[in-house]
């Protein structure tokens, strides 16, 4: 006689399209969703302090243009984990076992999708009076970031699309580009729409596996390569980082340097305990791997900026001006990994609570403040590894065209520059307290350009120099240190992490 | 009643820990003995693991103190860290390094650290050196977490479920080491576990851990003995238990009744309306932990 159905089963044979929720609370859409409207809202702020009333104020022009940018990227944002979850779904296994499970993904995304195409239609198409355009340009936009995201090679497509669009540009003009995609698209307007239509939903349905053989191979050799690069080579006589640990992914390549660092410590005896300390925190926190990620970093980016060089002589074209927007890739780069330390400090709050007891060990308000003192010491340092090759760069880019910097991108690396050192602050929680796998923890990595995209407004619209603006971040950042210091005199002590949260 | 003396290896007292308005924990009181095994029962979720770590100061209590080796178990000097050995729950911890990276790791902060023993240890209990721990299977990550825990010859030893991944054969292996441990060093040994004939087989003294509270904690033998499993209609157990002067613990109406008589060594002769047998370590735990 077969066994009936735990209740948990069933339910899930009851409702097998049931959508996978983002597990944590909902602090990171809050979050996310005040990022994308915290611009708009303070130009439109700004705008009723300095000039109530005046309607050519470029601030409030500023305010529109950054609330539908804002829209956009909430858009993309929600659609990306829309895309995600269902992927996450769609496991070979699960998918043939459950009945009509590919069916009701792929009409999960049919249906937001369809929704999404026709919120734009009647948001910003009627805003602008060209409803259909809207809803088509962003029906294939969603498409194309699913198929992306599907196909992750597609992504390489991205990578060329703005070259590619640069170079047009470049050889036709601005203008006579956009008019000539407007007169193709007012020309064959029905066609145009057809195709969209037709495209994105087979991509979208094609994005959804049917748990096939080939689903499952696929599936396979996913992983098989996955678990390929995560461990180390036999004999290697290193040992990876472990995904629980890991910095970027947990990729092997960055257990390498750590666990050398760790044998030469584990080799003397006379290793201070601050440095014993830190290795028992693990690699991704540890120092040794942020320079090591960054030494990649800057290998990776070096060699697209020759690239660039490169194309750029070869095409008889000035795609220099791409070089200052990798220079603020280079700075947010360097020091985004950082930033987010703190929260990979909770991945090791088990072997914290082993550390603790152990002798020499510092404990209470010594404890709190040199490890503050040890993540801001690791985060400044990264910060200002950054500054250089950002200005590297853009010293390099205004040899080769001159006033490149200000024209191409605006002066952003200078604003997130002086939003920078100052998210030193974040280096001075309450560790006790400190909650991992919040939402609240996106903060760290959004704040520099939060803050870094307010400087550039204010300067762009406002006028106020980058200089008192970064020394004003620098002030109230540095009050909030101290009395951060202050406070970890009374404060439960910091390890494990997380353990009063 | 005498005071507990300073170096009383473990002390709790009026200990809360509430987790929002739960109170895992309510006023506890406990003392460990000097040179004891102690066995602590508690069912799931009854709170063992939270009172392990509030005894040994990772987590702050809501009330009350909790003192190992008479100083405060949150700001503990060196000197007492060291007589200290803790085997938490998770055994799969530092997966990054190997095994001999961890014992050394763990050797370089401990003023005493008995190389021989670890040495001894790790190929008695077959556990591979050179593998990430990450890699090690359940039982061989519990094996060397053991291990590490013991290697600096700890006056206190505390073990968080132990044994759970180990077979019936290493459970063996760890139980003698966890004798000798006592008869060596007279080392005091508190273990939650919910295998009750492992407990059996070396605990000196049992604790049960129920309502936040410790319900009871006595020396084992005695309480085997003392405690007493009665059958039959429940007035006629009633009247039993008032004729021979027993203290019931369980007051279950539809099942045996446990008590407990004044003297250890005599047990009430059963009536033709009252079965009387000993009761077993897990009547007691059933009975206690209700």
């Amino acid at each position: 006689m077969s066994q009936p159905h735990p209740q948990s089963v069933a339910r899930i044979l009851a409702a097998p399209w049931h959508q996978r929720r983002n597990a944590g609370s909902l602090w990171g859409v809050a979050l996310v969703m005040a990022l994308c409207f915290a611009a708009p809202v303070g130009l439109l702020a700004w705008h009723w302090l300095v000039a109530a009333g005046r309607s050519d104020d470029p601030l409030l022009a500023g305010a529109f243009r950054s609330f539908w940018i804002g829209v956009a990227a909430l858009l993309v944002a929600g659609w990306a984990m829309l895309v995600g979850n269902v992927l996450q779904q769609n496991h070979p296994t699960i998918t043939r076992l459950v009945p009509h499970h590919a069916g009701q993904l792929r009409l999960a995304l049919l249906v937001a999708w369809a929704l999404a195409s026709l919120a734009a239609a009647a948001l910003p198409g009627f805003a602008f009076d060209a409803p259909l355009a809207w809803a088509c340009g962003v029906a294939a936009t969603l498409a194309l970031l699913a198929a992306c995201l599907r196909w992750p090679l597609l992504l390489l497509g991205g990578i060329v699309s703005p070259f590619v669009v640069s170079w047009l540009t470049t050889r036709y003009g601005p203008a006579t580009f956009i008019d000539a995609v407007w007169q193709l698209w007012a020309d064959h307007r029905a066609l145009a729409t057809g195709i969209v239509v037709t495209a994105g939903a087979a991509i979208l349905v094609a994005t959804v596996r049917g748990g096939d053989a080939r689903h499952l191979a696929a599936y396979d050799s996913r992983q098989r390569l996955r678990q390929g690069v995560m461990t180390p080579r036999p004999g290697d006589g290193h040992v990876s980082a472990c995904s629980r640990y890991g910095g970027i992914g947990g990729l092997a390549v960055h257990g390498r340097p750590y666990a050398w660092w760790m044998a030469r410590i584990l080799a003397r005896r006379d290793a201070s305990v601050a440095s014993r300390l830190l290795l028992g925190f693990g690699p991704a926190t540890h120092w040794v791997t942020r320079i090591h990620e960054s030494v990649l970093f800057v290998i990776v980016s070096s060699g697209i900026c020759a690239a660039i060089v490169v194309l750029a002589a070869f095409l008889g074209q000035d795609l220099r001006g791409v070089l200052p927007w990798l220079s603020f890739s280079l700075l947010t780069g360097a020091s985004t990994p950082a930033l987010q330390a703190a929260a990979q400090l909770h991945r090791t709050r088990s072997e914290q609570a082993l550390l603790v007891l152990l002798p020499g060990v510092p404990r209470g308000a010594r404890l709190n403040r040199w490890l503050a003192w040890q993540m801001s010491a690791t985060f400044i340092v990264a910060a200002m590894g950054g500054f250089a090759l950002a200005g590297a760069l853009d010293v390099f880019a205004e040899t080769l065209t001159p006033g490149v910097v200000e024209s191409a991108a605006g002066g952003m690396t200078a604003g997130i520059a002086v939003a920078l050192l100052p998210q030193v602050a974040w280096q001075w929680r309450n560790w006790s307290r400190l909650r991992g796998g919040s939402g609240k923890e996106f903060l760290p990595s959004f704040a520099p350009f939060a803050l870094g995209g307010t400087a550039m407004l204010l300067h762009l619209w406002a006028g106020v120099g980058y200089m008192p603006i970064g020394l004003a971040l620098s002030a109230a950042s540095a009050g909030f240190c101290a009395w951060r210091w202050w406070r970890m005199g009374s404060e439960p002590t910091a390890l494990p992490i997380g353990r009063w949260a | 009643m005498s005071s507990p003396r300073n170096d009383t290896p473990c002390l709790a007292q009026g200990l809360t820990v509430a987790f929002g308005a739960q109170r895992v924990l309510d006023d506890l009181a406990w003392a460990l003995p000097a040179g004891r095994v102690v066995g602590l029962l508690g069912r799931n979720g009854a709170g063992k693991t939270t009172l392990i770590e509030t005894l040994l100061g990772l987590r702050e209590p809501t009330a009350g103190h909790a003192s190992l080796f008479g100083q405060p178990s949150m700001t503990l000097d060196d000197d007492a860290r060291a007589r200290v050995g803790y085997v938490p729950q998770r055994s799969d911890l530092f997966e990054w390094m190997t095994a001999d990276q961890l014992l050394a790791y763990f050797g370089s902060f401990y003023p005493r650290w008995n190389t021989a023993k670890v040495d001894g240890l790790m190929s008695r209990w077959d556990v591979a050196r050179d593998k990430p721990i990450g890699r090690l299977s359940g039982g061989q990550q519990q094996r060397l977490s053991i291990i590490r825990a013991l290697a600096h010859e700890p006056e206190l030893l505390v073990l968080d479920e132990p044994v759970a991944s180990l077979d019936p054969a290493a459970r063996r292996d760890f139980l003698g080491e966890l004798v000798d441990q006592v008869m060596d060093r007279s080392t005091t040994i508190v273990f939650s576990t919910h295998i009750l004939s492992d407990l059996e087989r070396v605990a000196l003294d049992v604790a049960f851990l129920s309502g936040g509270k410790i319900a009871l904690h006595a020396p084992l033998d005695e309480l085997l003995d003392s405690s007493v499993r009665l059958g039959g209609v429940p007035a006629d157990i009633r009247r039993f238990v008032g004729e021979h002067g027993l203290q019931p613990i369980s007051h279950d109406a539809g099942g045996p009744v446990i008590a407990r008589g004044r003297d250890a060594a005599a047990m009430p002769p059963a009536t033709p309306t009252v079965s009387v047998d000993r009761a077993t370590l897990e009547d007691l735990f059933l009975a206690l932990t209700a």
